[in-house]
């Protein structure tokens, strides 16, 4: 549970005024927007919900999903198409797209949608009865007076709300994504930055795979899983071009591995459909690994990771994870002085089950 | 309405397809729909005149009058914008639509209203001249300023108060009236920005005593209204110093005209007529540019 929303003056400034809006006038459109950290801005809603309830006039509230950054024009006909919905009841309308502060395609996706609902304004006008909050990043009133300077100009109220300086989050972590605020320089990222480096560079095509795995890694620990997909997508396209240039099969590990990279992001977002496709194109591959390299050490704990993937989908898969653990006995027995694979195996008897993550760099 | 051959062969080739729903959301369709198209302006020009004449004659037979003006309005073409490193193409796009194209644009029997971007007639002053010689009329802010001027316009104040007392008879006792033309003047007579000044000085409101509002207790709206005006970045300061010397747009190169766009889009840059049409930089903005010239001496 968020804890409640602290309120100093300039805090308790902007509650109020956005309490009084729907409060003032819950009748006929009106728009506001809230450039807001994401931990702030979930608390007021919290706040602003509790307070609008009481009066019989709870708010009507969307986050935005992770198909957002592929898709947000989506969410401009989602919202339209709602209009009659949500005129037909009490309570104003929350729409809230500001996660990912610091993901560059979500900005990308939250710029488009901006210069689409702007481009309908006359509808949100015309057959929206209802107050309706937009809710974007912090940093994001720039780009909105930009994208959409018609509805900016339609604006009945906007206010700003960031973290409070003692209430910080002082670390960004991928579980607490819903509170994950703060947009982290690329300068922060090493593998990140030199990754686009690299893809920028005339021998772009030579680029280092093991430093967009990285790279993505880096970007979901700080809570840009668009711009992760983004440098998957990249190294994969990279991985395949590689692997059709090369009859000879010399890439297709890095190929597995790129697959699984992607898979890892797409888990992360709860994209199961996207992970399952790359992890059983990954598991294909380090079969047809296995049997021409003949069970090398390396290339049967490349597949034992596959089969955790795969096995890791909901709703799981135990055939996978039974042939996993098989491998990782086989490798015990005959390597038993190798750490890893030990740990392996104790990792899986005390996970019962627990999903894998992504591609991993070469064991040892 | 008929078509050429090859966008016939593209919906027939996409049987149950929305034709509108993939131009909207599938830009390769789009892009495939277009370049069919080109090189048939001409007769697609000429296709859509017929049907309109067609449909100006359908309304006249309606209301059996024979003569009957008909008036169509082509609305938000003023929204068109280009983004990023595509404006200059989409700007330019909109001055040939209206300039190259002007002859298309008139159409036989009807009388049309086109919106049309601001900024087209700093473009090309001879817009009117071209499309049957209209001359394009402007939706100005009310006159709070004298002309070419910062002095206020008494009269023009006195509007706005009439405007605020068909709404709410009794005004002046949330605010008084210096506070309430102060408001006006810090809007430039924009209406939607008046009535949105207004707005924001009631939450503040916790107490009767503190009615009706002064000018000092309004600031605070000043202050955020103009706080989401900005950062500015300096060349822009540059430049909105010069309009405010000169009252003209100062556009010096084609390739400004995006930044010209975006003040006249953002209200950085108001238009007023007093007789003739001129230009400000927004009333909350000058203690800001007039400081950034003189730090920097620009």
């Amino acid at each position: 549970m968020l804890p409640a929303l602290a309120l100093d003056a300039p805090t308790e400034r902007v509650a109020v005024n956005l309490l009084r809006h729907p409060e003032w006038q819950y009748d006929g459109f009106s728009l506001v927007f809230l450039f807001a950290d994401v931990g702030p801005s979930l608390q007021l809603a919290d706040w602003l919900d509790q307070r609008l309830a009481m009066q019989g006039r709870p708010l009507h509230r969307h986050e935005a999903k992770d198909s957002f950054v592929r898709h947000p024009e989506a969410a401009v006909d989602l919202l339209v198409n709602r209009l009659a919905d949500l005129s037909a009841q009490p309570g104003g309308v929350w729409f809230a797209i500001q996660r990912h502060p610091g993901d560059v395609q979500w900005n990308r996706a939250r710029t488009l949608f901006l210069a689409r609902l702007n481009e309908r304004r006359f509808l949100l006008e015309r057959d929206l009865k209802r107050p309706l909050v937009l809710v974007l990043p912090a940093h994001f009133r720039a780009e909105t007076r930009a994208m959409a300077p018609d509805i900016w100009h339609k604006r009945d109220l906007s206010e700003e709300l960031r973290w409070l300086p003692d209430t910080a989050p002082t670390s960004v972590q991928v579980s607490m994504e819903p509170l994950a605020t703060r947009a982290v320089e690329d300068g922060c990222l090493p593998a990140f930055a030199e990754w686009q480096r690299m893809a920028s560079a005339s021998a772009a095509e030579q680029a280092f795979l093991p430093t967009a795995w990285k790279a993505s890694n880096e970007l979901l620990a700080v809570g840009r899983p668009g711009d992760a997909e983004h440098v998957a997508r990249s190294a994969l396209s990279l991985a395949r071009r590689r692997a059709q240039a090369k009859a000879d099969g010399s890439s297709e590990r890095d190929l597995s591995v790129s697959l699984d990279n992607l898979g890892g992001v797409a888990q992360a977002q709860g994209d199961w459909t996207q992970a399952e496709a790359v992890y059983r194109e990954s598991l294909a591959l380090r079969r047809q690994l296995v049997e021409r390299l003949g069970g090398t050490p390396e290339s049967l704990d490349d597949l034992a990771v596959s089969l955790l993937n795969v096995a890791a989908i909901p709703p799981g898969d135990s055939a996978a994870r039974a042939e996993a653990v098989a491998i990782y006995r086989r490798l015990r027995t005959r390597f038993p002085d190798t750490a890893r694979y030990v740990q392996r195996l104790q990792a899986l008897s005390g996970e019962n089950g627990a999903p894998q993550g992504s591609g991993t760099m070469p064991a040892g | 309405m008929q078509t050429k051959v090859e966008v016939k062969e593209f919906a027939a080739r996409l049987p149950g397809v929305d034709i509108k729903a993939a131009l909207k959301s599938d830009p390769d369709f789009k892009r495939r729909v277009q370049e069919a198209a080109r090189g048939h302006v001409a007769q697609l020009a000429r296709e859509a005149h017929d049907f309109l004449a067609e449909a100006v004659r359908f309304v006249r037979e309606r209301a059996s009058e024979p003569a009957c003006k008909v008036v169509l309005l082509i609305d938000s073409v003023e929204r068109i914008r280009g983004v990023g490193s595509e404006a200059m193409a989409v700007y330019e796009s909109v001055r040939n639509l209206f300039f190259g194209h002007a002859e298309l644009l008139r159409v036989p029997l009807l009388h049309i209203v086109y919106t049309i971007p601001p900024y087209l007639s700093v473009l090309g002053p001879g817009t009117g001249a071209q499309i049957g010689g209209a001359v394009p009329r402007r939706l100005v802010s009310t006159h709070v300023f004298k002309d070419r001027s910062r002095d206020p316009d008494l009269e023009g104040l006195a509007v706005l108060r009439t405007v605020v007392e068909r709404r709410y008879a009794d005004w002046s006792q949330l605010f008084d009236q210096k506070a309430l033309d102060q408001l006006a003047i810090s809007s430039g007579g924009d209406l939607r920005e008046f009535f949105r000044l207004i707005r924001l000085c009631l939450p503040a409101v916790r107490d009767d005593l503190q009615l009706p509002l002064s000018p000092t207790a309004v600031k605070a709206a000043e202050n955020a209204a103009r706080s989401e005006m900005l950062p500015i970045p300096g060349e822009h300061l540059v430049w909105l110093q010069r309009i405010a010397r000169t009252h003209d747009p100062c556009l010096e190169k084609d390739g400004e005209m995006p930044t010209l766009a975006h003040f006249l889009d953002n209200r950085l840059v108001l238009n007023y007529r007093n007789g003739s049409d001129w230009y400000d930089v927004h009333p909350l903005l000058r203690e800001l540019v007039d400081a950034h010239v003189a730090r920097t001496g620009a």
